[in-house]
């Protein structure tokens, strides 16, 4: 069984990138990178986290905002890239 | 190499040189030295009109690519100097900074419009036509002012590092000795232009008529991108923070590019993790390894041969190294008197690269310049030790900067910045140091107030440069103090869990040895 994405997703925001923050305060809509809310080391660190944990391979290409600025965008990219 | 400015030296490669590659742009395209020559000529023409003219500033608030480059050198040309900001930062820290610095006019890009002016109410110069026949311009005089570089200031103002042609062509003329940059050379420009580093990128190359290849913000930050970008643009000599160098080494997927051309590989900024780069020399062992350091305000002041081999066991950094031959450098306690070998004491530099001064300060104000013996040396405020050969080891600030990504930052800035927000009423910044350096801010807020952690961090992405962005922000009910009243910041340390070996910046834990 295949963890869960977005719960997956958003743990590690949460714990890993935006210690401290409450689950309640990041909805899934929210605009990360281009309100300077995660900086590009942040996403550097989450795309080892999602290649490790999923087992994919993420290009240098894909780690654009269009698919890193909010958690449905990260989502929806990990599942295009899972089997 | 007296008497010259940074633009004639230009010039002279373009006249034998005109249809050669100068600027590989962030987007691939070749760049000729006659389209630079032109297009410089179109910005200085373009600045001229609008009454830009000798002493005058001029802001550069425009992305990178080659057209920035062009600007930098027609405001040159124009015997004006280029006060360059960070294009990714925050509004209002930009206007502040050349609103300080009193520019007579601005080179911005398409956005520059579309930003909030606010009390800068100066021309802007955006893509000027090309000018019909070369402009006629006479020789900027060499005791001018080239560039003024923005650093963080420990009183929560940015200042500008005034550095004149003099001394930027004495630290361009070293740069190509010592890494013996010609035509072949093909520098990478990795840093930003309101970053010092830029301008080994830009002027090595440029001056000596080889050519830089722009790198992108995005393809900047990519350790996965960049050793394929070395390989195909053929890059010869590479110099940035060892941050972007680590990430390269631990995830850049160097296996996969194996063949490259580089000859040297600089770095400076900040400490470069041994471990990181024992793995990189392994899988570049061509190149030539250099160790650079200086503040913006002196440029680069030593530099230190990395070993072609680097022993297993080694656990320590490497040194900093010895004085580059246009300046003197010494290890001195608080009175300027050289401590021995062994001894920590404060880094000064006195010589042909330092700044004239901070804008807007006198020279006699600035509080870092220290007589001795009638000479005037620059504190850099880091303090070292000279080993048994005379290099000199790095230990560390004296006060509360830090260094993330080669950036200065001062906690203070962050603060000041904070202090702002209107649901804060208290805030401390620490910085722990583990192999990379962490910020944290702890804020305390108003009666009443509920920000969030995700508010907060919006807030510094709004306000803050990047670099200066906590990496953890802590909201409490009231900061810990001493019983002098002073915030606790070894109660606030405790409170991380980042481990037993972290250190507080603001504290120096073993007085013993330090004559500073």
């Amino acid at each position: 069984m295949p963890p869960n994405v977005r719960e997956t997703v958003r743990n590690f925001l949460l714990e890993d990138v935006l210690e401290g923050a409450s689950p309640d305060s990041l909805a899934d809509d929210m605009p990360l990178r281009t309100t300077g809310i995660v900086d590009s080391m942040g996403v550097i660190r989450l795309t080892g986290f999602l290649e490790s944990t999923f087992g994919i391979r993420i290009e240098a290409y894909e780690t654009g905002v269009e698919n890193t600025d909010t958690v449905d965008a990260i989502v929806a990219f990990v599942e295009s890239k899972l089997p | 190499m007296s008497g010259v400015t940074l633009p004639t030296l230009v010039r002279r490669v373009v006249r034998r040189n005109a249809e050669r590659c100068a600027i590989v742009d962030v987007d691939g395209r070749e760049r000729t030295y006659a389209w630079l020559d032109a297009r410089s000529d179109a910005f200085a023409q373009a600045l001229r009109s609008r009454g830009v003219g000798p002493g005058d500033r001029v802001g550069v608030w425009r992305r990178k690519d080659a057209e920035t480059v062009a600007a930098l050198l027609g405001i040159m040309r124009l015997g004006a100097a280029y006060v360059p900001v960070d294009a990714t930062s925050p509004s209002r820290r930009n206007l502040r900074i050349l609103a300080d610095c009193e520019i007579a006019a601005m080179v911005g890009d398409e956005e520059a419009a579309l930003r909030p002016g606010g009390t800068l109410e100066v021309p802007i110069v955006v893509a000027p036509d090309d000018v019909s026949a070369p402009l006629d311009l006479p020789e900027p005089g060499d005791d001018g002012t080239a560039y003024v570089l923005y650093t963080s200031g420990s009183t929560g103002e940015p200042r500008g590092v005034c550095i004149g042609h003099r001394q930027a062509v004495g630290f361009v003329d070293w740069c190509v000795r010592t890494f013996e940059a010609d035509e072949t050379c093909r520098c990478s420009s990795h840093a930003p232009f309101h970053f010092d580093l830029s301008i080994l990128d830009l002027w090595m190359p440029l001056t000596v008529g080889g050519r830089v290849v722009l790198l992108g913000e995005e393809t900047g930050m990519d350790p996965r991108r960049l050793p394929a970008v070395i390989a195909e643009q053929g890059i010869t000599h590479w110099y940035s923070v060892p941050s972007i160098l680590a990430l390269m080494a631990s995830q850049g997927r160097l296996e996969e590019h194996t063949s490259n051309t580089l000859r040297s590989v600089c770095f400076a900024g900040e400490v470069f993790p041994i471990e990181d780069l024992k793995r990189l020399r392994r899988s570049w062992a061509e190149p030539v390894f250099w160790n650079l350091y200086g503040p913006t305000e002196t440029n680069v002041c030593t530099a230190y041969r990395i070993p072609d081999s680097i022993p297993e066991e080694r656990t320590d950094p490497f040194p900093i190294g010895t004085a580059c031959d246009h300046c003197r450098v010494i290890v001195a306690d608080a009175d300027g008197r050289e401590v021995e070998p062994g001894r920590v004491g404060r880094i000064l530099c006195h010589g042909g690269t330092a700044m004239e001064t901070y804008w807007g300060i006198e020279p006699s104000a600035v509080p870092a310049f220290q007589e001795i013996a009638g000479e005037r040396w620059y504190d850099t405020g880091d303090l070292g030790s000279r080993d048994g050969t005379g290099s000199i080891e790095f230990h560390g600030r004296r006060d509360r900067m830090v260094k993330r990504w080669g950036c200065r930052i001062e906690l203070g800035e962050i603060e000041a910045e904070l202090r702002r927000h209107e649901s804060l009423s208290d805030v401390a910044c620490v910085a722990t140091d583990r192999g990379e350096t962490m910020i944290h801010a702890f804020v305390v807020p108003k009666p009443g107030a509920t920000p969030s952690v995700i508010d907060l961090r919006a807030y510094c992405g709004g306000h803050l440069a990047r670099s200066m962005s906590p990496d953890r922000i802590t909201i409490l009910d009231r900061l810990p103090r001493t019983s002098t009243g002073k915030v606790d910041v070894r109660s606030l340390v405790d409170r991380l869990d980042v481990g037993g070996s972290a250190e507080a910046s603001r504290f120096r834990s073993d007085p013993r040895g330090v004559d500073a």
